[in-house]
């Protein structure tokens, strides 16, 4: 209760703390003589962490990726940290760098199944880090001893560890000893013997440091695990993305008017590119400078309506433009064209000094029609001079088109005085004076604004028509990767080559020996259609019918129409867009106003160029445009080709079976065929049917000199009649389907006759040559995929799979065996038999039960 | 402000002078005890070797056998074979079944199996470029090596009964803990030298004290035990951005070509080396004037005809294959990542988005940057001496200690 402060206080607490000292000092040496127990290392404050399943594992692994960032900023900043942390940092840093490479090849085009493969990989390689040594080493040795090698704890600073990390460190204090107890029960420790739990944690130590050894050993090989594992998961994704694309795709063809007018909302939608366009504006208007060839090219790139799926991540969204032409050249030239009628007109509007104006003027060498020079002084300056004006400053000015405009009439009412070759030059003289005047032109800025416009009124709404049917035909019957057609078509190739496969003898007919060979090939499908054909009917059936339901999914009604309405609406919308022009569009208001008088301005011209571009010249009113032929050609061959190459599996059985029915040699005769060669006439068919591509379809049979005959064996291939046991058994959708197929061969075969002249097409029918269907990419298309081709690619597909799989499944399996095994001999602790015989004999042990 | 003469030692109470020196008993113990190692340029590369050595032949089989003296060195030492294997994996994987596959699935496999290599061993340059980078330029900035190696000497307990060999050499770095960091050995080497400070002197100096401190120990822990913390936090974040960078250099489309260039492996590889590396420092310093063209450079370098011109003149051999296909390989590859550092930034590959352009670019930035920033925020405040008076303890103030 000291109130007052004197100058005796300080002396008095000096004196306290002297005091107190010393009785601290008596108080130690006191309890040391007196109890020498009393001095005792404080309790632990470290507990055991429960162990966790891998889901939850999952969870604390992502609180403490959180943890250990706090900790790296922590010590970044202050530099203060402790070991363990730091080395938790390592783990951080490799997810960091996992992250960054998953970034970037994600960042990269591909299909979605590869851009997605690319996230889950690294995850997988993380988890399978984390999941290999627990499924291999940890589990196995948790379930025979009872105790986890991995074991968590938390030590008295609150740091998270392994217990068993340092194999020299082990707090055994915190590890209850109940629980060594029970462990030693499991490990089949006596229990009769002295220093039982010594000899359990000594045990417990050897086991967990052979447990990590080998897990270090081993640890290397989760790469392994890892692509064994995403092997089976892409699979999965492929579906995964087909499935979600296909659903959302069906569900904007339901309402393709609103999925384009959302799309048209969406201020996200391609706002990149306006952005970009509205920067370039932006930087040119500032700068003030003239568009050059770097802005044309830059605004022709931005305008170009197949951008945004050129660009797409997706490498599928750039095959719709594929049959487009490149529209970027054509851009460019419209918008300099644009430009320079804005200069013109600007043009109009110059006003120069007159003094500047004759000055230039003044070097012109000029010469009449007879060849007598002219002093354009006398003559043709006083008239400019009559037409020049004096501002209120007292300069005297010019107006360069009312010079052009004089001129004209001096040469056209005087035309004695002002011959029209004097005038001529003099007015392109004068035009290129206005030039160099117009490299500024009054109105850069409202020429960059209108471009600019342009965006808005016919690159967004193209655009988005594009995009719009790239996203509702790709995911259904989209050419490559991912879609609805490509799966179905993997699928029955599949299914198609396990049927074949069926009965033959793999030391002959082995997938490693089919892949080199397609001679071998057509042997193989030869052999095996007639053994299918041989049998009885029943078997024959069964094959027929397994094909054909495999096929289903191409002709599946849902699918094929989505497409075709996906298609239609597309081809309406665009015409639509085209001839609303004038008329009740809306955005054509805006740019008649932009329009200065409705004459033939500057941007009606541009979108005028996009109009015709996309019409092929043909303009609003035309029916096919070359949209039209594009997104026709792109829908009808992706179908085509897929649906040709599965139904020439059909055809291929189909035929073995009218050859081994008899059928054949009938229908042989009633096309009037010579029965003496009949055998010559099958091998031919065979050949045809199984070995034909397109390159045969145009050379061989065009160039064989019996023309005749092999018209004939084509009409017997494919215009005569299945063998009604193929029709019979098959799937009625799939049949139908292979009816056109059959017709679209048959058409294509009659039609070529050189296919190094594209649209050399002379048959009936096939008057346009530019439709579809006789165009080089659709024959191909219609023709299909040879059987025996098919059958080498996923024969070779198969085999590289399996082989890669024996390969790694088998060091997969090879180092799981080891790992496990190696284990068995885990746990042994040297002389242990000293445990028995040492230290101080008690009187057993306390054990829980 | 106090300045002592160090070889009076009657104003100090600290031990200055080097009784190791002096007393044989002490020289003993200091050669079969902890010692700091001197580095070499090869250090480095030994140590890793010594390190696998003995992974495979010594801490692997104590490992497994439950051997009471494994300790957590020889777990850590072990990570370098997960690291071997898991690449060796890596590249398998990719390439190892594609010589089975048949045209042309064989040569797209390769392409990828390439670039997968590629990108492997891209990785642990990158990381290793990563550490590197910042410990250079610390030590640059500041004389502290981080790296100091010193040999480190086990005892162990006998393994069976009339076991002998009760010391094993491990090989740390002085400053591999953030706790303790062995500063004893840093007295030690001073010792040897004569002046137990030798070290901290330097240091000390380098931070910007003008005059020898009595105590430089005292001024320099605490600063280089905050380097130690800063430098270790920047590494593992600069080392895996190098990494990822490295990773996607090699997905780049020249690292999928055929880099390996014709002609067969020489017999005498260590000659064809020799060769190769003085002939590559003759034509590099010939074309050092040559810097705008890098690619002529490199090519210059490495052509076998440029190296038959200067065989006459500087007495080189080149008769061997080998180093013609050594060089040319080697051409091949410092080309290619040239290629491909210019596809990444130009972003003009076949499959590239405009993110990829981003993200490729960003990614070389932020490991750039990761490095600097590194290295300045570990140095940061390094030279307090500056700002700071001359010595924060005077000695001939008394203190009591309370």
């Amino acid at each position: 209760m000291v109130q007052k402060v004197d100058s005796n206080t300080s002396f008095l607490n000096n004196q306290y703390n002297q005091l107190k000292k010393e009785i601290s000092k008596q108080h130690v040496f006191s309890s040391f003589v007196t109890n020498p127990g009393y001095i005792k290392p404080e309790p632990a404050q470290g507990y055991l962490l429960k162990r966790r399943n891998l889901l939850s594992s999952a969870a604390v692994c992502t609180k403490d990726v959180a943890k250990d960032t706090l900790e790296l900023a922590k010590a970044t900043r202050t530099g203060k940290s402790n070991d363990n942390a730091l080395g938790r940092l390592n783990d951080l840093g490799l997810k960091l760098g996992g992250a960054g490479i998953a970034a970037y090849l994600f960042a990269k085009k591909g299909s979605k199944t590869k851009n997605l493969m690319e996230i889950v990989g690294p995850m997988t390689f993380f988890t399978s880090m984390a999941v290999w040594p627990r499924l291999l080493i940890a589990d196995p040795i948790k379930r025979r001893f009872g105790f986890d090698i991995h074991q968590k704890y938390i030590d008295s600073q609150g740091r998270k560890k392994s217990f068993f990390q340092d194999n020299q460190y082990l707090p055994w204090s915190i590890w209850p000893e109940e629980d060594i107890d029970k462990i030693g029960d499991k490990m089949g420790v006596k229990k009769d013997i002295p220093e039982r739990r010594e000899l359990i944690k000594e045990k417990m130590r050897a086991t967990a440091l052979q447990g990590n050894t080998l897990w270090m050993l081993t640890a290397g090989f989760s790469p392994l695990m890892t692509s064994l594992v995403c092997n089976r998961l892409e699979k999965g994704v492929t579906a995964a993305v087909i499935n979600h694309n296909a659903a959302k795709a069906l569900e904007k063809v339901n309402d393709m008017p609103r999925a384009l007018s959302t799309m048209l909302d969406d201020p996200n939608f391609d706002k990149a590119a306006k952005n970009e366009l509205k920067e370039l504006t932006k930087r040119y208007k500032e700068a003030g400078i003239a568009p050059d060839e770097a802005y044309f090219e830059k605004a022709a790139e931005l305008l170009n309506p197949t951008r945004l799926l050129l660009a797409s991540k997706d490498v599928d969204d750039a095959k719709i433009t594929a049959n487009l032409p490149n529209y970027k050249q054509g851009i460019i030239e419209n918008l300099k064209k644009a430009y320079s009628q804005a200069c013109q007109k600007d043009n109009k509007e110059i006003v120069m000094n007159f003094d500047d104006f004759v000055e230039q003027l003044k070097d012109l060498k000029t010469k009449d029609s007879l060849g007598n020079g002219i002093d354009l002084k006398e003559t043709i300056i006083p008239a400019f001079e009559k037409i020049a004006t004096t501002t209120k400053e007292g300069a005297k000015t010019i107006d360069c088109t009312a010079a052009i405009g004089e001129l004209q009439r001096l040469s056209r009412d005087e035309g004695i005085k002002v011959d029209r070759s004097i005038a001529r030059p003099l007015e392109k003289s004068i035009h290129k004076i206005i030039e160099t005047q117009a490299q500024k032109p009054a109105n850069i800025a409202g020429y960059l604004d209108d471009v600019q416009k342009l965006y808005e009124i016919s690159t967004r709404p193209i655009t988005a028509r594009l995009k719009l049917y790239a996203d509702t035909v790709n995911p259904l019957v989209g050419q490559k990767y991912e879609s609805v057609y490509t799966k179905d078509y993997l699928k029955s190739a599949e299914v198609f080559m396990d049927e074949l496969k069926a009965g033959m003898n793999p030391e002959v007919w082995g997938y490693d020996k089919l892949r080199g060979s397609k001679d071998l090939c057509g042997k193989y499908l030869q052999e095996s259609l007639s053994a299918k054909v041989a049998c009885k009917n029943g078997t024959y059936a069964e094959f027929i019918k397994k094909i054909t339901d495999a096929q289903e999914g191409f002709e599946s009604a849902k699918v094929t129409k989505a497409a075709q309405d996906a298609k239609d609406y597309t081809v309406k919308s665009f015409h639509e867009f085209f001839k609303a022009t004038g008329e009740n569009f809306a955005d054509v208001e805006t740019l008649k106003a932009m329009d200065k008088a409705g004459k033939k301005g500057k941007l009606s011209s541009a979108f005028n160029f996009f109009e015709s571009i996309m019409t092929n010249g043909k303009g609003k009113n035309a029916n096919a445009s070359v949209l039209d032929e594009a997104i026709d050609l792109f829908t009808q061959t992706s179908r085509t080709s897929v649906a040709a190459s599965s139904h020439r599996l059909v055809l291929a059985a189909d035929l073995e079976k009218r050859i081994e029915s008899g059928l054949l040699q009938k229908q042989w005769k009633q096309l009037g065929g010579s029965e003496e060669n009949f055998a010559e006439v099958v091998k031919k068919c065979r050949q045809i049917m199984y070995d034909t591509t397109m390159n045969d379809v145009s050379n061989t049979f065009h160039i064989n000199e019996n023309k005749k005959t092999t018209r004939q064996i084509l009409k017997l291939l494919f215009g005569s009649d299945f063998a009604p046991e193929t029709v019979e058994n098959a799937n009625t959708a799939v049949m139908s389907a292979i009816t056109e197929t059959k017709k679209g061969i048959a058409e294509v075969i009659n039609s070529v006759d050189d296919l190094a002249r594209p649209g050399a097409s002379k048959v009936e029918g096939f008057a346009n040559a530019a439709k579809m269907g006789v165009t080089p990419k659709g024959r191909y298309f219609k023709i299909g995929l040879a059987p025996s081709d098919l059958i080498m690619q996923n024969a070779s597909k198969a085999f590289n799979d399996k082989h890669w799989m024996k390969l790694f499944g088998g060091i997969a399996i090879g180092v799981a065996a080891v790992t496990l095994i190696t284990q068995h001999f885990f746990g042994k602790v040297k002389n242990e038999e000293l445990y028995q015989k040492g230290g101080i004999k008690k009187e057993g042990v306390q054990n829980a039960k | 402000m106090a300045t002592v003469d160090k070889t009076n030692n009657n104003k100090v109470n600290i031990p200055q002078n080097a009784y190791y020196k002096s007393d044989d008993v002490h020289k003993k113990l200091s050669s079969s005890s902890d010692k700091i190692i001197k580095k070499t340029p090869l250090t480095g590369a030994k140590i890793v070797a010594d390190k696998l050595t003995k992974d495979i032949f010594t801490y692997a089989p104590k490992g497994m056998m439950g051997s009471r003296n494994s300790n957590f060195y020889e777990f850590l030492s072990l990570g370098l074979i997960p690291n071997i294997v898991g690449s060796a994996m890596l590249i398998a994987l990719f390439n190892a079944a594609n010589k089975s596959y048949k045209m042309p699935d064989s040569y797209f496999a390769s392409i990828g199996g390439k670039k997968m290599g590629f990108g492997v061993a891209f990785y642990a340059v990158g990381k290793w470029l990563g550490n590197k980078m910042i410990d250079k330029g610390v030590n640059a900035l500041t004389g502290v090596d981080l790296e100091m190696p010193y040999r480190k000497v086990v005892t162990e307990l006998p393994e069976y009964p009339g076991d002998k060999d009760l010391t094993a050499i491990e090989t740390h770095k002085v400053f591999e803990s953030a706790d303790f960091p062995r500063w004893d050995l840093l007295n030690k080497m001073g010792e040897e030298q004569g002046d137990r400070y030798v070290w901290y002197d330097k240091i000390a100096k380098r931070m910007g004290f003008k005059e020898k401190l009595n105590s430089p120990d005292q001024i320099v822990q605490p600063r280089v035990r905050s380097m130690i913390v800063k430098a270790r936090a920047a590494k593992a974040i600069s080392a895996p951005l190098w990494a990822a960078f490295g990773v996607a250099l090699a997905s780049q489309e020249p690292f999928g070509r055929k880099l390996l260039a014709k002609g067969g492996m020489g017999v005498n590889i260590k000659k064809t080396l020799k060769n190769t590396v003085a002939g590559a420092k003759e034509v590099f310093v010939e074309n050092l004037g040559n810097k705008k063209d890098i690619k002529k450079t490199i090519s210059n370098i490495f052509s076998a005809s440029k190296y038959k011109e200067l065989a006459g003149k500087k007495d080189l051999v080149v008769r061997d294959t080998g180093k013609i296909k050594l060089l040319g390989t080697g051409k091949n590859l410092l080309l290619a990542t040239k290629d491909s550092f210019v596809q990444l930034f130009k972003n003009d590959a076949k499959d590239v988005t405009r993110t990829s352009k981003y993200v490729g670019r960003g990614l070389f930035a932020l490991a750039a940057l990761s490095t600097v920033f590194g290295i300045l925020n570990t140095t940061r405040g390094f030279k307090e001496g500056k700002h700071l008076p001359d010595t924060q303890i005077d000695t001939k103030k008394e203190y009591e200690v309370m």
